[in-house]
């Protein structure tokens, strides 16, 4: 039986004009461009990490030959995360730990903050927080004055577990895990006790919970797994200094949709399914962006096999095969043009 | 009276008349069987019981005419043998269908069908036959032969190779037989579509027919009822013999031997979970869901066939394992993974466990060394991850490519002043040369005296308990389950009660699944598979291709890398541009629909026993954005032939 959702008929006509992000740079190369285009890290094949400023390039970090680079920033846009992969291509271990750095875009030298996976900045970029696979621990780290916090995840049977994190006030840390009957929930640590209590769990085995933040809310996502039927939702919670507790669902359905949710100032997108095929097992999925305040859906891809949105400086973008679309945000900073020298007397 | 077989009357009138007309029309030389010089037409089935009225009528008088009348039969003398037109229609007539398309491929087939017990006439079991046949003077005869006297007159002179199918099915070489006999299971339809051809084609299958036949028909009680106790006996024997799986297979077979559709829907559509409890399957698949399911860690049988009930009614019991060591969780709801696994045919009745191996490369590797070797799983040290972490460098020795496992155990020899170094894995599979417990057992020998028979052992830190005896003497590496890979693993040695802190570890591994560099080609493992498997690979590049592959390949492989946030985007998530993680992955099988298809895969981090069902696009994905991530923008999606 094919199931079609009539959202995805009625929105095709959106998707079909997706732009793609237009760069001076080669796209396999491009790890991290600013919102007007002026900085940019991209990875060189020697296993160097270049910083191109303007006309200026140069060699922003090196590694061994076969290093890659991943960058992260936050909505406040102060700081970046790097992420240095080491063997990329011959050490395929997927919780492989990676050399984590912050820096501040496209100035000072890149300081060690660890090694682990996922790096997220928080709080005016002076918090980081990674997860280290082979502890099963979140590291959460202030980047100026080094306190840190390590908080362990529950023992449970997917050794690929990688949580989400979200640091919502000076007082309190949100994360997700999964506890030992499979169920997912979202634990609050209240910084200041050192102590976990259980936001939010999950009625049912097999989905995860996903979160992201903006300056005024945050919002947590429930999703099934791959190869689960079951049913999605997106609620979100004020940020506020105090104890995070009463959520909106603002969006919720019986689809199974994928996730990846990119949290904006009046906006959420994520990745939906707009198919099932269940002879086939096999599911279509595109963007989607419900609006805060009105909770309205519009399909904003055409592509069928969506998986991935990503957020970078300000800009939403869809990472599909070896294109790079722009979601939301400008899409052409490919053109230089030199400032004028400004007039005597001006 | 209506014949035995009542299937599909229609179907055998036609049949009767198109064989008749075809190949089996070549047998014949005497006038055919005449039909009622007035008949009505009120309706088919009156028409044919008509005419099997007159079949039987005319068979017995003809059988009694010839008796009477018939000149001794000599094998010598004559020429042209044929069956005669009327034992030709009875048969076609009163036979089962499957049978009499098993029976139409050529003359020995025909024959073979017959002595066998397969095809019936109007008289029931074959007991006369009634053939046509020319003397010296080129005079036509018909004769009838006892099937004694047929089988040595006619059959062995005409066909001999059938005299070493009887040999091999006596009972005494029928257990030897069947085990060289393959009962290969279908993955998809075309693989199915093939395999139930070679059974029609396979001479040995109205041999294994009839011993289902006559395991049967001695259950049912029918037959001569004077032997009926002798033969019970006998098939009782046979039954022994074979093996349930055997017995389902032959069931399924030889029901549905003109019935290509129905013989593949009992492979393809039954769950996968009916196949276990039928034998058909082996239990591993279930061993881990089902231990969590219950809570326990070793499962009794009552046990499985309690999992089994509630895998029926509980979709999601199949989602979680007890152990971090299996690999990627949730695996799909129970109903999707029976489907993903009626429709794969990778070697999966061992465990490889991915949750504690250190580079994913070995995984995939290993699990096409085992697929293609076929052999046993041998005895293993430590984590069960050094079985396919020790394949994969076995299989790199071999091709004289262990260069690149740089990995080291070191220790300082006093004697010879100097520090000595041994290529290791931490743990041991087969006494490998490499094991960890072998590079220990060797610095002891050389720096602590230890007698030259020492060997250590691998204990995890849970267990360990330096009170206890057995941990007081000897040498034990005391490991973290938990936390130990067989390439990384923090651990402490003990020797005789006392710590042994002089080994160090040294390098890594540098293994490259597809060509990283021109220059490093011959070293890759795809390149291996090639020269050193002697295995003929093909890149894949869009659904015509991978379409042909699984409709000409017999036993289809598609191994290859892709970008794990793709492949896996609600476990593996992309934060960055260019996120990238390789995952090595076999596709071993395809679900089709008209012409739309997914794959049945298996990426290295899930469990050999829960491959997933992904799109064509999904994997097409994942490929295209690792091939912008590679350093060479290879095409990493190989079809094995």
């Amino acid at each position: 039986m094919l199931l079609i959702s009539l959202l995805l008929l009625s929105s095709l006509s959106y998707a079909q004009k997706l732009p793609q992000l237009l760069t001076k740079h080669a796209p396999e190369t491009l790890r991290y461009i600013s919102s007007d285009g002026n900085t940019a890290y991209v990875k060189k094949n020697n296993g160097v990490l270049g910083l191109v400023m303007g006309y200026r390039s140069s060699d922003f970090m090196s590694d061994k030959t076969y290093s890659d680079f991943l960058i992260t920033d936050s909505f406040e846009k102060i700081r970046l995360a790097i992420e240095v992969i080491p063997e990329h291509h011959r050490t395929l271990d997927m919780n492989k730990l990676h050399h984590i750095y912050v820096t501040r875009k496209g100035q000072d030298k890149p300081i060690e903050m660890g090694q682990g996976r996922y790096p997220q900045l928080h709080l005016g970029d002076e918090w980081i927080s990674f997860y280290r696979p082979n502890d099963q621990q979140i590291v959460l780290r202030n980047i100026l004055t080094t306190k840190e916090y390590k908080i362990s995840l529950s023992k449970k049977s997917n050794p690929f577990f990688f949580p989400y994190y979200a640091m919502t006030s000076p007082e309190y840390f949100v994360y997700t895990d999964i506890n030992d009957r499979g169920l997912a929930q979202v634990n609050l640590l209240d910084l200041t006790s050192n102590k976990s209590q259980v936001l939010l769990r999950a009625g049912q085995p097999g989905t995860f919970f996903e979160i992201c933040q903006e300056k005024d809310y945050f919002a947590v996502g429930e999703f099934p797994y791959e190869g689960i039927q079951k049913g999605s939702r997106i609620l979100t919670y004020p940020r506020s200094s105090s104890k995070p507790s009463g959520y909106t669902t603002l969006y919720s359905t019986n689809d199974a949709d994928l996730g990846s949710m990119v949290c904006l100032k009046n906006s959420i997108y994520f990745v939906k399914t707009t198919s099932f095929d269940s002879t086939l097992v096999a599911k279509k999925t595109e963007a989607a962006k419900i609006n805060l305040a009105d909770s309205k859906l519009e399909i904003k891809s055409n592509l069928e096999n969506v998986t991935q949105i990503i957020l970078m400086d300000g800009r939403v973008l869809l990472p599909f095969r070896e294109n790079l679309f722009v979601l939301e945000g400008t899409s052409n900073i490919e053109v230089d043009t030199l400032q004028r020298i400004p007039d005597e007397g001006e | 009276m209506l014949p035995r077989f009542s299937l599909s009357q229609y179907y055998k009138t036609i049949l009767g008349m198109a064989l008749s007309g075809s190949c089996l029309f070549s047998f014949a030389q005497t006038p055919p069987l005449q039909a009622p010089q007035s008949t009505d037409y009120p309706g088919m089935i009156e028409t044919f019981e008509k005419l099997i009225g007159v079949d039987q009528t005319k068979f017995s008088k003809k059988v009694e005419v010839l008796l009477k009348e018939q000149k001794p039969f000599n094998e010598t003398s004559a020429q042209n043998i044929r069956m005669d037109t009327d034992f030709l229609n009875s048969v076609v007539l009163h036979s089962n269908p499957g049978y009499i398309k098993l029976a139409s491929g050529d003359k020995c087939r025909f024959y073979s069908t017959v002595i066998t017990d397969l095809l019936k006439t109007s008289e029931g079991k074959i007991k006369n036959i009634i053939i046509s046949y020319t003397d010296k003077e080129d005079r036509l005869h018909s004769a009838v032969l006892n099937k004694r006297d047929f089988l040595n007159k006619v059959v062995l002179n005409e066909c001999p190779g059938i005299s070493k199918h009887l040999r091999d099915f006596e009972i005494k070489n029928l257990s030897t037989t069947l085990e060289k006999i393959l009962f290969e299971v279908p993955s998809s339809k075309d693989h199915c579509a093939n395999i139930h051809l070679s059974w029609q084609v396979n001479p040995q299958t109205p041999f294994l027919c009839q011993i289902r036949d006559y395991i049967e028909e001695a259950k049912r009680g029918e037959g001569d009822p004077k032997d009926l106790q002798q033969r019970r006996q006998l098939a009782k024997v046979i039954d022994s013999k074979l093996t349930l799986v055997q017995k389902d297979y032959l069931e399924n077979l030889c029901k549905n031997l003109d019935e290509k559709e129905l013989f593949c829907s009992e492979f393809l559509n039954v769950s996968f979970w009916n196949k276990i409890a039928s034998g058909l399957n082996e239990k591993i698949y279930l061993d881990e869901i089902c231990k969590n399911a219950l809570k326990t860690s070793t499962l009794s049988n009552l046990q499985y066939r309690e999992c089994l009930s509630r895998l029926k009614r509980e979709n999601d019991l199949c989602l979680y394992n007890p152990t971090t060591k299996e690999g990627l969780t949730p695996h799909m709801q129970c109903d999707h993974l029976s489907l993903a696994l009626n429709h794969s045919q990778l070697r999966s009745n061992y465990a490889d466990c991915p949750g504690v191996s250190s580079n994913q490369i070995f995984n995939n590797i290993s699990r096409l060394l085992m697929e293609f070797s076929g052999e046993k799983v041998k005895n293993t040290i430590g984590q069960c991850s050094v079985l396919p972490t020790a394949q994969t460098l076995t299989f790199n020795q071999k091709a004289d490519n262990d260069e690149s496992w740089k990995l080291e155990a070191c220790y300082f020899d006093k004697i010879k002043d100097r520090e000595i170094c041994q290529k290791t894995f931490f743990g041991s599979y087969d006494n490998h040369p490499y094991s960890y417990t072998t590079a220990v057992a060797q610095a002891l020998i050389n720096t602590r005296g230890a007698p030259s028979k020492i060997t250590c052992n691998m204990v995890d830190e849970e267990t360990f308990n330096p009170l206890l005896l057995e941990y007081k003497n000897g040498c034990h590496i005391i490991y973290n389950q938990a936390n130990c890979t067989p390439t990384e693993c923090p651990h402490r040695i003990v020797y005789n009660d006392r710590p042994f802190d002089l080994t160090k570890i040294k390098g890594g591994v540098d293994f490259e699944y597809f060509p990283l560099s021109v220059r490093t080609e011959r070293l890759s493992q795809s390149y291996l598979i090639e020269t050193e498997l002697k295995k003929k690979q093909l890149k894949l590049h869009n659904t015509t291709m991978v379409k042909s592959y699984f409709k000409r390949a017999k036993k289809p492989l598609i191994h290859g890398i892709g970008c794990a946030e793709d492949l896996l985007p609600t476990f593996f998530r992309a934060q960055s541009l260019r996120q990238c993680s390789p995952l090595p992955f076999i596709i071993d099988g395809m679900i089709e629909d008209n012409d739309r298809f997914s794959f049945v895969i298996r990426t290295a981090v899930d469990s050999l026993q829960a491959p997933r069902i992904m799109s064509w696009s999904q994997v097409y994905s994942g490929v295209k954005s690792y091939q912008e991530a590679h350093p060479l923008k290879i095409w990493t999606l190989h079809a094995i032939d």
